[in-house]
């Protein structure tokens, strides 16, 4: 399988849209006070101390810092986050992120992000028409039991106990955020969930007659040993495991396994076994 | 029922295990009538692939009767007789679709051995170990088939069972050595290894329009089977130069193809000083496999030659001339065998007469003598070459 999953926030493959680094913002501005609050502010008192100093010299080089300084507080007066993240607003997310309880102090301050990317020889539209049915994610997440879909955008995802000693399966609710057909798909948690996560589902044509390409995104506010911890994998074997699994459905019909195949090993030589 | 199973390093027992069962929708079930030992299940006994687990059945060279199917199971009913590839396709993915069902997506259920190992993942196999899937193999009464209307073919009649089952692996993995080398009318090939492989290769290669086959072993029987069977002229790698030797019979060019039919346990055979110095490093793991062909083949092909390589190697090689093989122009091939692409055609060669494997079954023996069946055929004992077994008796 052409899968590669990239953990952490770096990574060679693209974001997958504006949107999710979109959401990204929005979740932090969210969480109070703010990152995205603290960039603005950081922008426009460090474009004064640039400015300041820049007029104090003499020069072509002090005029360059002066109108660096002078850049560098309009950015942060407008809102334009000239220390990475894009403005969106969070509008679009009701009520993410907000009032998560224990959840919250558990937040990674940066999320942990995870993509995996997979070929899948078929048609855009039979693969985001499986995956749009979230009814049929547990057959690609086995850490799932099952997913109720409450409504047009709602749907309750039931997860399976890690360990038999836990007592109650992580479960959580999501919302759809965009549903752009047979291109993109995002969604979120919504309310409070030990596992807080944003996610997108991308997919765009492979050159030639190679069909489409598909990148899972999955974005945690809480640490990758956290999500393990709880589900049984880490966000990288997640995504890399759903997509292998969605590639094999969409092909094949069916999962490649050896489960129940015979073996020996156990019942010593046939000689002992059959005297 | 009873199966050979692997228990360790030259551990090999013949246990009482469950028989398969029916798993997938695509699945046959078959009723193993003749299943041949081959020169790569050497690299498992031998302990050089580590993915090995105590009680894998091990075996991928097969002829049966389906007992069972799926219900997806379209083109293949009970009662077909059948052979299968023995690297698994599923039939869909993007490398079946292009004949290259080697290297299928989909139909290793472990993928992440040969992820971390290789960047990506190659096919499953039948009893090759469990980066390759961990699939259970065919030295059993019955084994299960998966995506078995792509992976399975029905024999033609006329086609015996003894000719037919080498169609499973050595004869696809001769042909396609000698097909991706892109062999052209005045070519002439050589082949190291006289194995069941090295056989086809040669044979291949000869229907393929090559105007020379040159064979090279050491042991006597195989270089008298290459003479006799394939029509290839032969070096004793024992006793001769081999780049002399080949340069030589070629007016100084070097063969035009150079095939591998030996892989990662080979022996230079000459030098013994090259060959102490492989197996001290593989003995210590700073390298997996042997490469002694590989440079023999280097040095040895004419410029601008093809390299063709289907002897299996498994991990890392040391001091590879890589400056002879990019200043001498060689193109190189290789990979497992893509037998889906090839069986049809294969039987049609066998039907005509222009091909006959059955010569490659110098031994037919129970299952139950499997431990010391392959002990002869890693000694190369009795004039082996290879060992097929008949689980039903």
């Amino acid at each position: 399988m052409a899968s590669n999953s990239l953990t952490g926030r770096g990574g060679r493959w693209p974001q997958p849209d504006s949107l999710l680094s979109g959401l990204g913002s929005g979740l932090a501005g969210a969480g109070s006070g703010d990152a995205a609050t603290g960039g603005r502010w950081l922008a426009m008192v460090g474009g004064t101390a640039l400015g300041v100093l820049g007029l104090q010299r003499p020069g072509w080089g002090g005029a360059m810092m002066a109108l660096g300084g002078a850049g560098l507080f309009a950015a942060g007066a407008l809102g334009l986050r000239p220390f990475g993240e894009r403005s969106l607003g969070t509008a679009q997310i009701p009520g993410a992120w907000r009032h998560q309880g224990p959840a919250t102090r558990r937040r990674s301050l940066t999320p942990e992000r995870t993509q995996a990317v997979v070929t899948i020889a078929s048609d855009a539209g039979t693969i985001f028409r499986f995956w749009r049915n979230f009814a049929n994610l547990p057959k690609l997440m086995p850490q799932l039991e099952r997913v109720d879909v409450l409504s047009a955008t709602e749907s309750r995802w039931i997860g399976k106990s890690a360990t038999p000693s836990a007592t109650e399966a992580p479960n959580w609710r999501c919302v759809l955020d965009r549903v752009d057909e047979d291109r993109l798909l995002t969604w979120h948690t919504v309310g409070e969930t030990a596992l807080p996560h944003r996610a997108s589902l991308m997919l765009s044509p492979a050159p030639g007659d190679r069909g489409t390409e598909v990148r899972l995104t999955l974005v945690y506010r809480v640490p990758a040993t956290e999500v393990a911890a709880l589900l049984g994998t880490s966000p990288a074997g997640q995504a890399e495991e759903a997509l292998r699994r969605l590639k094999q459905r969409v092909e094949t019909g069916e999962l490649s396994t050896i489960e129940r195949q015979p073996r020996g090993g156990t019942s010593g030589p046939f000689r002992e076994a059959t005297e | 029922m009873k199966a050979l199973c692997w228990n360790g390093t030259n551990d090999l027992r013949v246990e009482r295990v469950p028989d398969p069962v029916l798993v997938n929708p695509h699945d046959v079930i078959v009723k193993v009538a003749l299943s041949s030992v081959c020169g790569s299940d050497l690299h498992l006994i031998d302990g050089y692939v580590p993915t090995m687990r105590p009680g894998d059945i091990i075996g991928h060279e097969f002829l049966g009767e389906i007992v069972e199917k799926g219900p997806e199971v379209r083109y293949l009913n009970r009662g077909d007789r059948v052979i299968t590839v023995s690297i698994i396709g599923c039939g869909h993915c993007g490398h079946c679709q292009h004949g290259e069902s080697s290297l299928c997506d989909n139909s290793n259920p472990n993928p992440d051995y040969a992820r971390t190992a290789y960047g990506h993942c190659g096919a499953g196999i039948f009893g090759y170990s469990h980066a390759f899937g961990g699939y259970a193999g065919s030295h059993a009464e019955y084994i299960r088939v998966p995506y078995a209307d792509f992976n399975a073919f029905r024999v033609p009649d006329g086609v015996s069972d003894e000719k037919a089952v080498f169609v499973s692996d050595a004869v696809p993995t001769g042909y396609m050595a000698a097909d991706m080398a892109g062999i052209r009318p005045g070519d002439v090939v050589a082949v190291w290894g006289c194995g069941g492989v090295g056989q086809m290769a040669m044979r291949s290669a000869t229907l393929l329009g090559a105007e020379r086959v040159i064979g090279i072993d050491r042991f006597p029987d195989r270089l008298r089977a290459a003479q006799m069977k394939a029509g290839a002229e032969t070096l004793d790698y024992s006793r001769v130069d081999i780049f002399d030797a080949l340069q030589a019979m070629t007016g100084g060019r070097g063969p035009d193809v150079c095939i591998d039919a030996v892989g990662m346990e080979a022996d230079s055979g000459s030098n013994a000083v090259e060959d102490l110095y492989d197996r001290a490093k593989q003995a210590v793991g700073l390298q997996t496999d042997r490469p002694a062909v590989l440079r023999q083949m280097i040095e040895s092909c004419r410029k601008g030659g093809t390299l063709s390589i289907v002897g299996v190697y498994g991990g890392l090689i040391d001091k590879f001339p890589m400056g002879a093989a990019m200043n001498k122009g060689l193109t190189f091939r290789m990979g497992q065998q893509n037998g889906q692409r090839y069986a049809e055609r294969l039987f049609e060669h066998i039907r005509n007469g222009e091909l006959d494997p059955s010569y490659l079954m110098t031994h037919r023996l129970p299952l139950d003598d499997g431990p010391q069946a392959y002990r002869m055929f890693k000694e190369k004992a009795d004039d082996c070459l290879r060992v097929v077994f008949a689980p039903q008796g």
